[in-house]
């Protein structure tokens, strides 16, 4: 059982409980799903699968693709969130920890729509964390969940939060409209907390999500790169789902550009590769994910190996 | 704090005995397969594993069988303890003929 | 302190009688009987020919307070009982949104607590507010769904879903109605077809709901006699007259009134039931209430929250 008081009003002193100025990422992994799900071989799940997919498309004058899921079908391609986030739970918590708030971030649904995976998760992961699911909102919706774990953190209580973005590879019909294509199944796992004595915390800031007006987010993007602020440490932007028209930008700033193979966890990956990395000094990374779908522009301002100590 | 009276009127022991009978013989019928020995004591969701869904038919199926109307207003998930309770409930709430 | 600046519910005029599903879901007269006679379950609410955009534009429309204040909208949440309720990549929520002009706003759905959904969507529209710093800043919370499959039509021995839509408007601050505590206990040990979970989980319902109930009281500094009136997810009147037991809490408090006229329409059963309580003059000024609701969706939760009329 978890209780809540609400969040205190806008401009209200930060509550006695919130944070330490150190919180932030402790640890991030990140992991390939080459396989398809286990349940993906189970044919009572496949049909079961088939029944709920042909039923969300008939309003659409659509059917599942005879080809991936036909009417016989007695397994199919694709993986469960719940199977990949359980491997990351697995790879990431220390042992021993507990954790107080798990966020699942998707954009394309897995191979079991109709299941509530996050609470399943709360179950299996140490502490019996508060858990939920954060979707439908392309790639903005990690930045979503990045904003809804710091704000539990300040408002809520739960310092020691999990935060999962997932996509998996396989849609088994025709949307009838573009979708980006995703290359493999892959998720990414961060882990926030007070970090422990002789650990140091990635901290987070500026994270937020811009809704584009109908041209492309070149503007928008080289106003984020030009707000970073003139501090000594090195910045690198790393950029999701934007041209290198649209990051052509005067400020001098190490460009990265994430796999384009992965629409909703690329920009993640980038991070947690940094952050699994040996120490390279105080640098500042900013991702920039752009969902060209939903005209949105994500940023959010990541400070490693203390930057954000650096004297400004 | 319950929503009963404290003081119950008097169950007439042979209504209940009847009560008990009733239930009884439904329980093969209810659960689907064979019961033998049941008694007034016998717990009706740990020994005999009945869901409580198949609490509510059987008490259904006793009005059928008994030719009575029981009053479900206050039934709760104590008085399917065991058949006795039921039995109690029931023989306690009997709605007069119309 | 996160309130709700105006709430509207929408209800389909169509109703289907429950011995009308039974053939769909290959219910015995007998167990349709129990629906009726126990549950109090009777007809629920449909829309053959309509869709989901219709439902959720249904309440919004009903949003008077909405009027005029579309440009502070920041924020906009579809809370789910089904994670998955159309085929991606579609998305009849930014529809809605570009019907209603809250063009400002980033939509997305927030879920997987089954029909406890909408409670959550409230908690995370709240903080989300009170982390911007803006005090003009808005939400909108949209609970409901389609009954489109069968798993969506009905809970097997439980309920049986009603089709219809709910919309509030979420402000980081305000006097009304204010929300003072949450409670959500998560139970993903339910996640599981074996039948022995099921008969667990059916034993320990009340229970839990009890529970989280006594949580969001408690939390909130307050006790049951304090809590003017319940508002439930109308799953059905047995589980709630066990919930009153546990509590001792009188049953003519719950408003039930729903139940069998509407049936259990997904995550937007409180606020359905908030018009059915303030149509009745059942929500006081400065009275505290309880909006409670739980749902198993392959594991299960168990959530209430108390607001301040």
């Amino acid at each position: 059982m978890r209780t809540f008081a609400p969040a205190a009003a806008t401009g209200a002193a930060p509550t006695a409980d919130g944070p330490s100025p150190a919180w932030g990422i402790r640890r991030a992994a990140r992991l390939a799903f080459p396989q398809p799900a286990a349940l993906a071989g189970d044919p009572v799940h496949t049909r079961r699968l088939r029944r709920y997919l042909a039923d969300l498309l008939h309003p659409y004058g659509r059917e599942p693709d005879p080809e991936a899921l036909g009417a016989e079908a007695v397994s199919c391609e694709g993986q469960s969130y719940g199977e990949m986030a359980e491997t990351l739970i697995d790879a990431i918590v220390p042992a021993g920890e507990s954790v107080d708030l798990l966020v699942l971030a998707h954009s394309i649904p897995d191979i079991t729509p109709g299941r509530a995976t996050t609470t399943y998760l709360s179950h299996v992961c140490p502490g019996t964390p508060m858990a939920f699911a954060v979707s439908d909102q392309g790639a903005a919706g990690a930045f979503t969940a990045l904003r809804l774990v710091d704000a539990y953190a300040r408002s809520g209580g739960l310092r020691r939060a999990l935060l999962l973005v997932v996509e998996q590879d396989s849609l088994p019909y025709h949307p009838g409209v573009p979708v980006p294509e995703v290359a493999g199944s892959r998720g990414v796992a961060l882990l926030f907390g007070e970090p422990l004595p002789g650990e140091r915390a990635a901290r987070v800031s500026r994270v937020g999500t811009h809704v584009l007006p109908p041209d492309a987010p070149g503007a928008a993007l080289a106003a984020e790169l030009g707000a970073l602020g003139g501090g000594p440490e090195p910045v690198t932007a790393v950029l999701g789902g934007v041209s290198t028209v649209d990051a052509a930008h005067p400020r001098p700033a190490d460009l990265r550009f994430a796999d384009a193979g992965q629409p909703g966890t690329g920009v993640w990956w980038e991070l947690a590769g940094e952050l699994a990395g040996p120490p390279a000094g105080p640098r500042r990374l900013l991702l920039a994910d752009h969902d060209a779908g939903l005209r949105h522009l994500s940023v959010a301002t990541v400070d490693l190996d203390g930057a954000d100590e650096v004297p400004r | 704090m319950t929503e009963r009276d404290t003081a119950l009127p008097a169950i007439d022991p042979a209504l209940r005995e009847r009560m008990v009978e009733g239930i009884c013989a439904l329980l093969p019928h209810v659960l689907k397969r064979e019961v033998t020995g049941a008694t007034a004591d016998t717990t009706l969701m740990e020994a005999l594993g009945m869901s409580s869904t198949s609490g509510l038919e059987l008490i259904l199926e006793l009005e059928e069988r008994l030719d009575l109307e029981i009053s479900v207003e206050e039934l709760g998930r104590d008085d399917f303890g065991t058949v006795g309770t039921l039995a109690d409930y029931v023989a306690g709430n009997l709605l007069p003929e119309a | 302190m996160t309130a709700l600046l105006a709430v509207a519910d929408h209800l389909p005029p169509g109703r289907v009688p429950i011995e009308e599903l039974a053939g769909e879901f290959g219910l015995t007269s007998m167990q349709v009987k129990i629906f009726r006679r126990y549950h109090k379950l009777g007809e629920v609410a449909r829309d053959p020919g309509g869709s989901l955009l219709d439902l959720l534009r249904g309440a919004v429309a009903g949003l008077d307070a909405l009027r005029g204040r579309e440009q502070h909208v920041r924020y906009v949440l579809h809370a789910r009982t089904f994670p998955t309720v159309v085929p991606y990549p579609h998305n009849p929520v930014r529809e809605l949104c570009r019907e209603f002009g809250l063009d400002r706003a980033t939509v997305f759905a927030v879920g997987h607590h089954a029909c406890a959904s909408g409670l959550l969507a409230i908690d995370v529209a709240g903080r989300l507010l009170a982390a911007d710093d803006d005090p003009d800043g808005l939400a909108l919370v949209l609970a409901g769904e389609k009954a489109f499959t069968p798993e969506a039509g009905m809970v097997p021995d439980t309920s049986f879903f009603g089709e219809g839509a709910s919309a509030c408007l979420v402000a980081p601050a305000g006097d009304r109605d204010r929300v003072l505590s949450y409670a959500a206990d998560l139970r993903g040990e339910f996640d599981s077809d074996a039948e022995e979970q099921a008969l667990e989980f059916q034993r320990i319902y009340s229970d839990a709901l009890a529970e989280a109930i006594l949580a969001a009281v408690g939390r909130a500094g307050l006790t049951m006699d304090a809590i003017g009136v319940i508002l439930p997810h109308n799953v059905n009147n047995v589980a709630w007259h066990q919930v009153c037991r546990t509590l001792g809490y009188p049953r003519e408090r719950v408003v039930l009134d729903n139940v069998a006229t509407a049936g259990h329409v997904f995550c937007a059963d409180n606020l359905v039931n908030y018009r059915t309580a303030r149509e009745r003059g059942l929500l006081r000024p400065g009275e505290p209430y309880v909006m409670a609701a739980a749902g198993a969706g392959r594991g299960a939760t168990f959530s209430a929250m108390v607001l301040q009329h």
